[in-house]
């Protein structure tokens, strides 16, 4: 945070900030309404059609950097039968406005698996390098589902990860600027903003605090199970009793921002030529670790369970990553019909009954 | 730092043999032009292209290094397996890798060696013995044990004659049954019966377990009976790694990537492993 500028812009001057925006090369993706009054982030022309008065979009705007199914190349067999490969085409610049922190936690994680941690995705690197992320931290916890304050780096307001950060407070934003790229948005914006006063940055910070304790309960219960899973102490029943509410739909890892798991599959254009894509895969999904014997080493939903919670909270995999692969952004409780996403998942592990003694 | 490249390489299939009526070994020539070096135990992903990737251990020597060899059975179920098998000598195959971190056979200098596999497991150790024999006088005594459910079910069965007279290796091999009408003459028996008459210096043994999962509580025991320790007994695991560069989460046990952080692991180590 050493390098991060701040400064204050006044709530009547955001419209005129978010218009200049359209004023660069990049393409800009806004939250902004559907036919059925839900939020998506989306592809915008005009500052009109965003919208900032909204709770979490259902779906993470990290579909920008991972989409559910991209090229990984396209054949074309000679008359020889040899192959002819074309690598796939290069991404778009692009300015995600308005993501959240949780999102930008996630999108941290993402950086740390795919680009990190050898060998170098490099497909999703050239999109992350193509992509200015513009976060917009909250005021107070965004839904009722939220709960960001979970793990460390995690919270309202981030702590890094974006380029340029706007936290509103009052009537006015506080603005940060961390990075290169936010540079290239504070030019657009130099004569919009004003100096950011120490009350303003203490007011962001006192509001963020009472938007953490809000959600202490969540927070250490989401502790309690870390402990547990990690130390390989839950009773087994424990994971009989969530795998029979799970209905190995995959909507939980869908929807959740740090889920990587990709399946690849090949689709002929003709008997000639054809493409390699991956796509969007689930762990909670029967078929997943499937080999060609027939074999299926995680037959059950309790296995499968187990394997989600321990993946994403155990301490083997913090130490890889440096940090949980949950970001609380309480997407898997909406979506889950068992009503068993991640908080609940935490309450029933660190229940004294789901403990495994010796 | 090192890229994921997605793309395969180009190979002509040279060869293609019928190791049995549901196996058969492809011989893949690069045609690129560059040199394909790997440590035995490693793995490769080889695609059909319309069809799919599959990961198959290498199963020809490191000697070697403009073609490759692997050995695939079909199953009913295996998409990629069944398309190789449509393939003719002729055509063209795509291969990414090398893959996975192979066994440190440099640590295993010095060492009596002891290679144990069951069925099909045999492809994923054929490199390691190759490489052996190869240099053969920086190893101690090497032993080498193989079983098969039925004598028509063994693979390489030519070389596996060589190794039976040959010096340099002291070979056994056994079958659970003999078929109907087989000539067979040799053991009859799981592949854990061969131990027993076994002189084997447990400390100085380093071995080289692969092969059906249900066979490995059984020669786990059988070694450390002998007295060969939890850190020295090498397996190779299978999982289905689709992208074999530790991204697509598919291989995953506990924390680890079979793709990335194996296939090669030791016992003390997968008894560290959490979840299945």
């Amino acid at each position: 945070m050493n390098n991060t500028q701040r400064y204050a812009l006044p709530d009547e001057r955001l419209p005129e900030a978010v218009r200049r925006l359209f004023d660069l090369p990049e393409q800009i993706i806004a939250p902004a309404g559907a036919p059925r009054g839900d939020i998506f982030y989306q592809p915008v022309d005009s500052a009109d059609e965003i919208q900032l008065d909204f709770g979490i979009a259902l779906v993470s705007p990290v579909q920008y950097l991972l989409p559910a199914a991209e090229v990984l190349f396209e054949y074309r067999q000679n008359g020889d039968g040899s192959p002819q490969f074309s690598a796939p085409a290069t991404p778009p610049e692009r300015i995600i406005f308005g993501i959240r922190p949780c999102d930008i936690a996630a999108i941290q994680y993402l950086d740390q698996f795919y680009m990190e941690r050898e060998p170098v995705d490099t497909l999703y690197a050239a999109r992350r390098e193509a992509t200015t992320l513009i976060a917009l931290a909250c005021a107070e916890p965004a839904a009722d589902t939220c709960f960001c304050s979970c793990c460390e780096g995690g919270g309202p307001v981030a702590e890094g990860g974006f380029d340029v950060q706007l936290s509103p407070v009052g009537d006015r934003y506080l603005v940060e600027v961390a990075t290169e790229k936010g540079q290239q948005i504070l030019q657009q914006w130099q004569d919009l903003l004003e100096p950011a006063s120490e009350e303003l940055v203490a007011a962001r910070d006192a509001q963020m605090r009472r938007a953490i304790e809000e959600q202490l309960q969540t927070v250490s219960n989401l502790a309690a199970a870390i402990r547990r899973i990690s130390a390989d102490r839950v009773n087994p029943e424990t994971w009989e009793t969530i795998g029979h509410d799970c209905y190995s739909c995959g909507g939980c890892s869908y929807l959740c921002p740090v889920c990587t798991c990709y399946d690849v599959v090949d689709i002929k254009y003709d008997d000639n030529s054809g493409t390699r894509i991956r796509r969007v895969d689930s762990c909670r999904l029967a078929g997943f670790t499937r080999e060609a014997t027939g074999h299926i080493p995680r037959p059950t939903p309790a296995s499968r369970a187990r394997w989600y919670a321990y993946h994403k909270l155990s301490y083997d995999y913090h130490q890889e990553r440096d940090r949980y692969g949950c970001v609380g952004c309480g997407r898997c409780i909406i979506t889950c019909l068992g009503e068993i996403g991640m908080p609940r998942v935490c309450e029933l592990v660190r229940q004294p009954e789901a403990e495994k003694i010796g | 730092m090192e890229q994921v490249d997605y793309i395969p390489q180009p190979a002509i299939i040279d060869e293609i043999r019928a190791e049995t009526p549901t196996e058969k070994s492809f011989t893949l020539r690069f045609t690129d032009g560059k040199e394909f070096n790997f440590r035995p135990g490693q793995f490769v992903e080889v695609s059909v292209l319309g069809a799919g990737e599959a990961p198959f251990c290498i199963a020809s020597s490191p000697a070697q290094t403009d073609a490759i060899q692997i050995t695939v059975r079909r199953y009913p179920q295996g998409t990629v397996s069944a398309a190789l098998h449509e393939l003719e000598e002729g055509d063209y195959a795509g291969v990414r890798g090398p893959l996975g971190n192979g066994f440190p056979l440099e640590e295993f200098k010095g060492r009596d060696i002891l290679v144990v596999a069951g069925g099909i497991g045999l492809p994923a150790v054929r490199a390691t013995i190759l490489y052996i024999l190869d240099h053969r006088s920086e190893y101690g005594n090497f032993i080498f044990l193989y079983g098969a459910r039925t004598p028509a079910d063994r693979v390489y069965t030519d070389e596996l004659e060589i190794w039976e007279g040959s010096p340099q290796i002291e070979c056994m091999q056994t079958v659970d049954v003999k078929d109907e009408g087989s000539s067979w003459d040799g053991h009859v028996g799981l592949i854990t019966t061969l131990f027993e008459p076994l002189e084997i210096d447990g400390p100085q043994t380093t071995a080289i377990i692969v092969g059906p999962a249900v066979m490995y509580p059984f020669v786990v025991a059988e070694c450390r009976q002998k007295g060969v320790a939890d850190e020295n007994l090498y397996f190779s695991l299978e999982r289905h790694m689709k992208c074999g560069v530790g991204k697509c989460g598919h291989c995953t046990i506990g924390d680890k990537y079979v793709c990335l952080d194996g296939p090669v692991f030791t016992y003390a180590q997968m008894q560290q492993m959490q979840g299945e």
